[in-house]
């Protein structure tokens, strides 16, 4: 399915853009800290230092006024004065309000973020592919219900539904056991990743519309080829069309979707997350939600880390789709008219 | 309607009645035969209009077509585009499904038959489409293109259904190393080879080719034209040519069906046809045609007036009475059969009664005649 | 008329009084991603007055490049690279004598040294093209009459202020725009143009003109829209028309009629048509001249009799030889083997371009050909040693030399 024209296209693109090289820079490091989550760690995200709470990331320092009590002359006087807090070089990113390490927290938030991402994404377009390629491919009476559903769904802002579904379901979640950790090669680790199922189903169900669309969009065009009629003509089953030859050449539109929807519901995760709608602790979200109460006494960095981080990845992730949009679009499309 | 119909029938009998000697049923018995198809499109309907149950506007673009092709023999379908023929064509293969008629195909009832008996149909019974670029698919290799009925259909294994794919690629004039090469590797012509070896494959019968040649140079063009001629003698093929290009037709076919909105006009053989036209709307198609000869030139062409009138709301009468230099009151009023030209031709003009009342009407006044022809 | 055949295979020249354009080593290349494509090499003729000028040719020969080059519409990444389009306009060539940037000789005037906004004043008024899609070469949300009186404003302007060209297309400004913009009802036209739209909607055969004029570009038929395209064409009263490929499009009754009222158009007005067409039976109808184009050159010329009954460049003849013929049906076609070459610079050999295909190569088909005089009386040349000696089976090249099965 892929040919070597493809790959050469891939190749050709990706020199020529420079931002085909950012995204993918990014996108390989999200991956890469992702699954090796424990071993990029400093410390175990959970683990809360009381003692360390709110240490500014490394390179900042923050004044804070601290109120004490102390026996001047035989009286107990409350004393603020303003202290220096400065950076621990062992919290690169600095810690939160309970001294747990942001920069490990971030770490681990890819992997939630990454996992909500691609998960939802995947089921999305197994729920929406198929739906919309043959409403796309048969038309008639599936086609007008399936695209009022959809018309519904678009209309709705996802974020709601979400919510209501979560409501609805409940916030379920599953604990997947660290490899690494188990095999004790990073034994100061959290024994388990807490994958936030419902928040995947939610988003999947919420964003299924969109894959829906632009297969049907692409079936309806591919039907009236004439290799689909010659195809009909040597006696292939409707079944056996759509998957040999609708689907291999509708799914570009759709790849380059999936890297949008990827990016779109790390946001809606992190939405979610930041309402107290996960299942998780450990999502950028979460820490959005946790470090807003922050920013105004100073400790910026609690929601901002989390903010920028979840920021590089949606860029990362949306130039990626942008280089596969241009090295795998013009390769099929352009090629008839230009000899 | 029924009155079209009854003169079908006659024409079956003429044809399998005819003198054995005729160009006709020289080729054999008729493997194909279509009587009365209609094809008709109901236009797309809005939602709104299915709740109020308004009538489904319908564009009627095969109304009671009649032909019959014998074995072995080429028909050409001739006409302008939109007047069917490709409907006509894709219809008879049941591609389309048929709005009313009867397709018999060796003798077997096309249209009724159950899904297991179409797809030993489809065995015996391809396609070649006019667009080289749009009737490959983009991602499958030549071999896999070549190969994908006999897979479709279990015939061979791996190994035999290449090997047949690099005969057939040598057989239809490309070479057998290009097995592995994709559709855009190759030059329009070369594509349309591989559309001819993917119908070739499961060794059919009857080879529907809708206007293969259309879309290719003069030079290439003529390639094909003679391919198809070489394999026709060694497949033992019939084939259905679709086409507009009547330089074409005269070339490839032993007989020919001309088209005007939705109907037959005209059939027969194509010598007789192209020499002696029975239908004024074959005529101006055959003076419309630029010669490549010299001599030809400063003579004005002698046009039609006007457009082909819409599908969706066909002249009464004759359909072509609005365009044809001949047309009388009588031609406004009813449509004519389908009259006997000789035991071989059949026309669908009253000039071809003598005694028809069209003598005596009067000529229509060309009022809508468009000024400069 | 010997010297005329070297004029118009680019060998030392001039124009002559009575070319209304004369072309002279026009070289178009494109600068693609793939390479440098040479979509038109060197190629030169001329139009004369009152005359029609077939330029025939397969996909990929460059015969609507060059008429794209003729009007300078020729896009990025593609470009003029060479040549001389001489144009004659004595009103032009008084204004440019004195300017040492600009070719003058005698009335004509080499656009491509004149500056870019003459040029583009030269459209309509000069130059008009009819292209092969009507559909798409109208705005189909704008109504026909609007579009052709458009360019009947675009004439009054030119004939109202005859001496300065500059200025010809400037007559309609921002402030203009703005002002129509404000002003609803008003349109970009005036009422005597649309009258005007109107009477030439009917010189096209158009009935109903009054009516149709304000129909939209959808409501017609693809015949009536190339009537109407034509009717555009006309009313810049241009002194060459180029028709690029007029009748594809079109189905074979409207093809006649339209190729009968092009015929018509040229004799009344006496103005010149270049007809740029793949289908050599519509040039046999309607050409005084013909240029047979392949791979970007010109590979042979002349006289319609010269060309089409005693052709001399093996293309030609395999040209002929591939088209079934409608009163005699021979057996089998003689077409030409292999395909169009593509027109990369890279892949392109300093040899014949045709050799490759050619049933009569040669070992001195290797070397590029000239234009070699076949008969100076009928204009007749190619581009072909079989123009000066019969073909030798000595000197053949072995059937493999260029990686033998091309299919």
């Amino acid at each position: 399915m892929v040919s070597a024209r493809v790959i050469r296209n891939l190749k050709k693109e990706f020199r020529n853009s420079a931002l085909a090289k950012i995204g993918l820079v990014l996108v390989i490091s999200i991956i890469l800290v992702a699954t090796f989550a424990p071993f990029v760690a400093t410390h175990d995200p959970t683990a809360q230092q009381l003692d360390q709470s709110q240490l500014p990331p490394v390179g900042f320092s923050e004044t804070a006024e601290r109120t004490s009590s102390q026996m001047v002359d035989g009286e107990i006087q409350t004393v603020t004065e303003t202290v220096e807090i400065e950076p621990d070089p062992d919290h690169v990113f600095g810690t939160d309000s309970l001294g747990r390490d942001m920069f490990s927290r971030i770490v681990y938030g890819a992997r939630t973020s990454l996992a909500v991402g691609v998960l939802g994404t995947l089921l999305a377009a197994a729920v929406g592919v198929p739906v919309g390629l043959l409403a796309g491919y048969h038309r008639g009476t599936v086609d007008d219900a399936l695209m009022r559903v959809a018309d519904v769904s678009l209309a709705f802002p996802s974020l709601v539904l979400a919510v209501a579904l979560i409501g609805l379901w409940g916030r379920a979640a599953v604990d997947i056991p660290d490899p690494f950790v188990v095999a004790g090669l990073a034994p100061e680790m959290p024994e388990s990743f807490v994958l936030p199922i419902t928040v995947v189903i939610v988003v999947g169900l919420v964003n299924w519309v969109w894959f829906a669309r632009v297969a049907r969009g692409e079936a309806l065009s591919l039907r009236g080829q004439e290799y689909v009629k010659a195809s009909r003509a040597l006696g292939a089953s409707d079944n056996a069309i759509i998957l040999r030859h609708v689907l291999p050449n509708a799914i570009t539109p759709i790849i380059v979707l999936g890297t949008v929807q990827v990016a779109a519901i790390i946001l809606l995760e992190s939405s979610l997350s930041f309402l107290g709608f996960s299942g998780t602790t450990l999502s950028w979200g979460f820490d959005i939600a946790q470090g807003r109460d922050y920013v105004s006494s100073g400790q910026w960095w609690i929601s901002s880390i989390p903010g920028f981080a979840i920021m590089l990845s949606v860029i990362g992730i949306n130039l990626l789709g942008d280089w596969l949009r241009d090295a795998l679009d013009p390769g099929i499309e352009g090629e008839g008219g230009a000899a | 309607m029924s009155d079209t119909n009854s003169h079908t029938d006659a024409t079956v009998d003429s044809h399998t009645n005819a003198d054995p000697g005729t160009e006709a049923t020289a080729a054999g018995e008729p493997l194909v035969s279509v009587e009365g198809l209609r094809k008709y499109y109901a236009n797309e309907q809005s939602i709104v209009d299915r709740v109020l149950g308004n009538e489904p506007e319908s564009v009627k673009a095969v109304d009671g077509v009649s032909f019959e092709v014998a074995e072995g023999e080429t028909l050409g379908l001739v006409g302008e585009s939109g007047c069917g023929k490709s409907t006509t064509g894709e219809t008879v293969l049941r591609l389309r499904e048929a709005t009313e008629g009867r397709i018999t195909f060796d003798g077997e009832n096309l249209l009724e038959m159950s899904d297991g008996e179409l797809t030993q149909f489809r065995k015996r019974a391809q396609i070649v489409f006019q667009d080289p670029f749009s009737s490959l698919d983009p991602r499958m290799t030549a071999g896999d293109i070549i190969t994908e009925g006999l897979k479709i259909h279990g015939v061979a294994d791996q190994a035999e259904r290449r090997e047949t794919a690099r005969d057939l690629l040598e057989r239809v004039g490309l070479s057998a190393d290009q097995i592995d090469r994709y559709p855009h590797e190759f030059s329009g012509g070369q594509r349309q080879r591989i559309g001819i070896a993917r119908a070739l494959a499961l060794d059919p019968e009857f080879v529907v080719l809708d206007e293969p040649v259309s879309a290719l140079d003069v030079s290439v063009q003529a390639q094909i034209l003679n391919l198809l001629d070489d394999l026709q003698d060694e497949f033992g093929l019939t084939y259905l040519f679709i086409a507009h290009n009547l330089s074409v037709v005269r070339h490839i076919c032993d007989r020919v069906a001309v088209m005007y909105l939705g109907k037959i006009v005209e059939t027969g053989p194509v010598d007789e046809i192209f020499a002696d036209p029975a239908h004024p709307y074959t005529k101006a198609l055959l003076a419309s045609v630029p010669r490549v000869s010299t001599e030809a030139r400063e003579e004005d062409f002698a046009t039609l007036h006007g457009d082909v009138p819409s599908p969706r709301n066909p002249p009464t009468g004759c359909r072509f009475h609005t365009r044809c230099p001949e047309a009388r009151a009588a031609c406004r009023e009813s449509a004519p059969p389908d009259y006997a030209v000789n035991d071989r031709r059949r026309a669908k003009c009253f000039r071809n009664d003598a005694d028809h009342a069209y003598w005596d009407s009067e000529p229509i006044e060309e009022n809508a005649r468009t000024a400069g022809d | 008329m010997s010297e005329r055949l070297q004029a118009a295979s680019g060998a030392g020249r001039g124009p002559d009084a009575d070319d209304v354009l004369s072309v002279s080593n026009l070289s178009t290349r494109f600068f693609t991603e793939e390479g440098q494509i040479n979509a038109v090499e060197s190629v030169s003729f001329d139009i004369r007055d009152n005359e029609i000028l077939g330029i025939v040719g397969e996909s990929g020969s460059g015969k609507s490049v060059t008429s794209l080059s003729l009007i300078d519409l020729v896009e990025s990444p593609g470009r003029i690279t060479e040549g001389e389009v001489w144009y004659r306009s004595p009103d032009l060539a008084d204004e440019f004598r004195s300017n040492d940037a600009v070719s003058v000789d005698g009335d004509h005037v080499d656009l491509r040294t004149v500056p870019p906004r003459v040029r583009r004043s030269l459209r309509g008024p000069s130059f008009s093209t009819i292209f092969q899609d009507p559909m798409s070469s109208f705005n189909p949300s704008i109504t026909v009459g609007e579009q052709i009186a458009e360019a009947v404003e675009v004439q009054r302007r030119a004939t109202a202020n005859p001496r300065s060209t500059r200025s010809r297309t400037q007559g309609y400004g921002l402030g203009q725009y703005l002002l129509d913009g404000i002003i609803p009802g008003r349109g970009y036209t005036s009422e005597e143009s649309m009258d005007r739209a109107i009477e030439l909607l009917e010189q096209v055969g158009i009935p109903d003109p009054a009516d149709r004029v304000d129909e939209y570009p959808g409501q017609f038929s693809g015949g009536m829209l190339q009537r109407a395209m034509i009717a555009q064409a006309l009313a810049g009263e241009p002194d060459v028309l180029i028709a690029d490929e007029p009748t594809t499009a079109l189905d074979v009754t409207i093809q006649a009629q339209i190729l009968n009222l092009l015929r018509e158009v040229q004799e009344e007005r006496g103005m010149s048509i270049i007809l740029i067409t793949h289908d050599l039976g519509v040039i046999a109808e309607m050409c005084d001249r013909v240029c047979v184009m392949y791979a970007g050159e010109i590979v042979e010329r002349g006289t319609l009799n010269a060309v089409f009954d005693d052709p001399v460049h093996p293309y030609t003849e395999g040209l002929l030889g591939s088209i079934p013929d409608l009163e005699d049906p021979k057996p089998r076609l003689q077409p030409i083997a292999g395909n169009v070459p593509g027109l990369l610079d890279s892949e392109m050999d300093d040899r014949c371009y045709f050799a490759d295909r050619c049933p009569n190569a040669m070992e001195s088909c290797l070397e590029k050909p000239d234009e070699i005089v076949v008969d100076a009386a009928t204009e007749h040349g190619a581009k072909c040693v079989l123009a000066e000696r019969p073909y030798d089976p000595d000197e053949a090249l072995p059937a493999d030399y260029f990686g033998g099965d091309s299919e």
